[in-house]
C-alpha cells in the first residue's frame, strides 16, 4: 500500500474502534429502548454512506457522459460496490433494530423501505454491469441509471413517506431523544463510517485498474504468440 | 398483450374469488400489479426486434436527433397498452366482482397518469436492457426500484376514488402521479441518446 493509503486505512482502524466504544460502552442506554437502541449509530452510519456512495455514482456518471474517461467508470463502479455494500448493512441493522423495537423483523417504514428501494436499485445498476461486456457501452449504461435512479431517491422517499402518514402506523418508530454522549458516539461513528467508505473505494478502484492491466497483459501476450506461431 | 392480461385477471379470481374474499381493499393494488406486469412483458418487445435484426442503426439515419426515436417508442408503448387497459380494466372489474363507484373522469385520469410515468421509465430502460444478455429478465429489476412513486400514487389515487377508505384525497396523489411524470418523461426523452450510441 502508499503511504497514504496505509496512514489513512490507520486512521480507519482507530476511527472505528472509537466508534465502538462510544456507541457501545460511553453512550448512555436510552430512556426507551434501552440497550438496543445502540444499533442505531451503525445503522445511521451505514445508511448515510449508502446514500453518499450513490451521489458519487450520480456525480460519476455525469462526469462520465460529459468526458467519456474511463476513470470515472471505476469510480462508478467501486462506489456502486460498497455503496451496495454499505446499503445492506443498513437495511440488515434496520430491521433488527425493527425486530427489536417494535416486534416485527420487518416494517412498511418510509426509511426503512426507502433503503431496501435503494438497495434494489444498486443490485440492478450492478446486475446490469454483470451482462454487458464492452467497457464503454457499460460505462454508459451505468452512468444513465445511476442518473435516473439518484433523481428518483428523493421522489421515492417522499411518496413512502406520504403512503405511511395516509395509514398512521400503530407502532410508531421510536422516539430517539439524543444527549450529547449519544449525539458525540452518533458523529464519531459516521465519521468512522464515511472514512471506511473512502478507504474502500479507492482500494476497489485500485483492483479494477490492477484487473484491468492484467486483462491488457494476456491479451498482448496472446497476440505476441500467435504471431510467433505464424 | 391482452390475452396476458385475461390470463392475470383469471388466476386472480381463481385464487381470491374461489375463496370467498371479498377483493375491494385489495382491488386497486392487484389492478396496478396487474398493468405493470403485463406493460413489463410489452415493453420488453419494443426493443428486442431493434436487438435481433439490427435495426436500429436504420432508424439513427433518421434525419432528427435520437430523442425522437424515444418519443416514437414511448407513443407506441402507450398506445399498445391503453388498449390493453381499455380492455382488461373493466373486465377486472366485472371478473373480480368489484363494484365501480368512481367518477369516470379522474379515474381515467389517474390510469393515463399512472400508465404514462411508467412507460416512459421503461421505454428508456427496455433500450437499455435490450443491449445486455438476459436483457427480458433485467427489465423488471431495472424498472421496479425506479417506478415506485408512479405504483405508491396510482394505487392510492385508485384506492381513494373507489372509496376505499383511509387513502387520503385522490387530489394530492393525482399531483405526486404528474409530478412524477414530467419528471421522468423529461429526464429519459434527454439521457436516451447515450443508451443507443453504437
Amino acid at each position: 500500500m502508499t503511504r497514504g493509503r496505509s496512514a489513512l486505512a490507520w486512521l480507519v482502524f482507530a476511527g472505528v474502534l472509537a466508534a465502538l466504544f462510544l456507541g457501545l460502552v460511553y453512550a448512555p442506554p436510552d430512556a426507551v429502548l434501552g440497550e438496543t437502541q445502540r444499533i442505531l449509530y451503525f445503522h445511521v452510519a451505514s445508511a448515510w454512506n449508502g446514500l453518499l456512495a450513490f451521489l458519487v455514482v450520480f456525480v460519476g456518471g455525469i462526469a462520465y457522459l460529459a468526458t467519456g474517461r474511463l476513470d470515472w467508470d471505476r469510480l462508478n463502479l467501486a462506489s456502486a460496490e460498497v455503496g451496495e455494500l454499505f446499503t445492506t448493512v443498513a437495511v440488515v441493522t434496520g430491521s433488527i433494530w425493527a425486530r427489536s423495537a417494535w416486534g416485527v423483523w420487518w416494517e412498511w417504514e418510509p426509511r426503512l423501505t426507502s433503503a431496501f428501494v435503494l438497495w434494489l436499485m444498486y443490485a440492478a445498476l450492478l446486475l446490469t454491469r454483470r451482462l454487458v461486456e464492452e467497457p464503454g457501452r457499460r460505462a454508459r449504461y451505468t452512468a444513465v441509471f445511476g442518473l435516473v435512479a439518484f433523481i428518483d431517491v428523493p421522489v421515492v422517499f417522499m411518496s413512502i413517506r406520504w403512503w405511511r402518514s395516509v395509514h398512521p402506523v400503530v407502532i410508531q418508530a421510536g422516539q430517539i431523544n439524543l444527549e450529547p454522549p449519544m449525539v458525540l458516539a452518533l458523529v464519531t461513528a459516521v465519521l468512522a463510517f464515511t472514512l471506511l467508505y473512502v478507504l474502500l473505494l479507492g482500494m476497489r478502484m485500485r483492483l479494477d485498474a490492477l484487473e484491468t492491466r492484467v486483462a491488457e497483459l494476456k491479451r498482448l501476450w496472446r497476440e505476441r504468440r500467435e504471431g510467433e506461431l505464424r | 398483450m391482452i390475452i396476458f392480461a385475461l390470463v392475470v385477471t383469471t388466476v386472480l379470481g381463481f385464487g381470491c374469488r374461489g375463496a370467498g374474499v371479498d377483493l375491494g381493499p385489495v382491488f386497486p393494488g392487484l389492478m396496478w400489479v396487474s398493468i405493470y406486469f403485463v406493460g413489463l412483458f410489452g415493453l420488453g418487445r419494443s426493443f428486442s426486434a431493434e436487438k435481433s435484426q439490427d435495426t436500429l442503426a436504420g432508424l439513427r439515419l433518421v434525419p432528427a436527433d435520437a430523442s425522437f426515436i424515444f418519443l416514437a417508442k414511448l407513443a407506441a408503448n402507450l398506445i399498445f397498452l391503453g388498449l390493453v387497459e381499455v380492455v382488461a380494466v373493466p373486465l377486472m372489474f366485472v371478473m373480480l366482482g368489484v363494484p365501480f363507484r368512481a367518477p369516470l373522469g379522474p379515474f381515467a385520469a389517474v390510469v393515463v397518469l399512472g400508465t404514462v410515468g411508467f412507460c416512459s421509465v421503461g421505454t428508456l430502460l427496455a433500450a437499455l436492457a435490450a443491449h445486455t444478455r438476459a436483457g427480458e429478465m433485467l427489465l423488471p429489476l431495472l424498472v421496479f426500484p425506479i417506478i415506485v412513486p408512479a405504483v405508491i400514487g396510482a394505487v392510492q389515487a385508485t384506492s381513494a376514488l373507489l372509496g376505499g377508505a383511509g387513502a387520503g384525497g385522490w387530489t394530492r396523489w393525482v399531483g405526486l402521479l404528474a409530478a412524477y411524470d414530467v419528471l421522468f418523461v423529461v429526464v429519459p426523452w434527454l439521457v436516451f441518446e447515450y443508451i443507443i450510441e453504437p
